[in-house]
């Protein structure tokens, strides 16, 4: 597991470090990763807690997930914050509703 | 005094060296958060493991050679159905392809890193310590020497999720399930608080919608791991396509 592991994480970053500039388009490839790595990581995390699908109103981390996109606004992206009330919105909800 | 050209050398290497130290601090410091958040997920994987019958040692060991959380989740489920070790290994590398994408967006802000350390930083790149060396690198392209940053933003990481799965391998059923419940939540909220600053425009909020739909649906109907791989390839590359567009007048 962890050769298998190792191995997706070198040959790009050696490649690509030492490599000439890329291609525009790839430059504008590469600059959208984050924004569809952090969405892939937010919305299975949200919608699928525990590894199955929950598109219903039921679904609380839903809602502890619009709690902490105002708090990540407000706040302007710092962690600590959006991260504490996120966690509590969802300790919350879970003692209210329990399901 | 330092002066001819000895001298100045001298004095820029020493430069080189407090940047490289300012660096590798504020790795470790803007990590802290993650780290934090990082605990609870290490618990319950540690926890995990114990009920599949692993170690305390072993589990420790592979979240440290591995690495890679979300793998090692699937992995134990696979250990708990009985899969074999071939289809296990297989899954682990279908489910961390997206760590060659994350390389290939973190390489051209490290063009300044000494190439010996390259290999061993490669297995820093995980998804927390990624989000939060992308977010300072773009942040701060002036900076020098991010392959420090990214170090210690590995040191917390690496110390919170390895020292979670060993707690939680030997006492991670105590933790209330109500507190486990909101805990669980704690990755997300990371994720959360680091997309909303990227999403400026109509081309981030399309990348972000069909990464992150793509993931659920790929999750839903596709083998371990590929889901988010097509998702985030998939998703770049549209945002990139929109990018390239001829704009109207």
């Amino acid at each position: 597991m962890a050769a298998v592991t190792f191995v997706t994480r070198l040959p790009l970053w050696l490649l690509v470090s030492r490599a000439p500039t890329p291609h525009p388009f790839a430059e504008r490839v590469v600059e959208q990763i984050p924004i569809a790595a952090f969405a892939a990581i937010v919305f299975s995390g949200v919608l699928q807690p525990g590894g199955s699908t929950r598109l219903e109103a039921s679904n609380l981390y839903v809602y502890a997930a619009l709690v902490t996109v105002a708090v990540a606004i407000a706040f302007k992206g710092r962690l600590l914050p959006a991260i504490t009330a996120g966690t509590l919105t969802a300790v919350l909800l879970r003692l209210l509703f329990g399901s | 005094m330092s002066g001819g050209p000895a001298g100045q050398e001298r004095s820029a290497a020493r430069a080189g060296i407090v940047e490289a130290r300012s660096e590798l601090r504020a790795g470790m410091v803007e990590s802290l958060p993650l780290g934090l958040a990082l605990v609870p997920v290490g618990l319950a994987f540690g926890y995990l493991a114990h009920t599949a019958g692993l170690s305390w040692w072993l589990a420790g060991l592979m979240s440290a050679i591995v690495y890679a959380g979300p793998s090692q989740f699937i992995a134990m489920g696979l250990v708990g159905t009985g899969a074999a070790v071939p289809a296990i290994v297989a899954t682990t590398f279908v489910t961390n392809l997206r760590y060659s994408l994350f390389a290939a967006s973190l390489a051209p802000h490290m063009r300044d890193s000494p190439r010996a350390r390259l290999p061993f930083l490669g297995h820093a790149i995980a998804d927390g310590s990624y989000a939060v060396t992308i977010d300072h690198a773009l942040e701060h392209p002036e900076r020098p020497r991010k392959d420090q940053f990214l170090l210690g933003s590995f040191v917390v990481s690496a110390a919170t999720w390895v020292g979670g799965t060993i707690l939680g391998a030997l006492a991670g059923g105590v933790v209330p399930a109500t507190v486990a419940f909101g805990l669980g939540f704690a990755t997300p909220a990371v994720f959360i608080s680091f997309i909303v600053p990227y999403i400026r425009d109509r081309v981030s909020a399309i990348v972000m919608l069909a990464a992150g739909v793509g993931t659920v649906a790929g999750n839903e109907y596709l083998p371990a791991g590929v889901g988010p791989l097509l998702a985030i390839a998939g998703a770049s590359v549209l945002g990139g396509a929109l990018l390239s567009r001829p704009t109207r007048r």
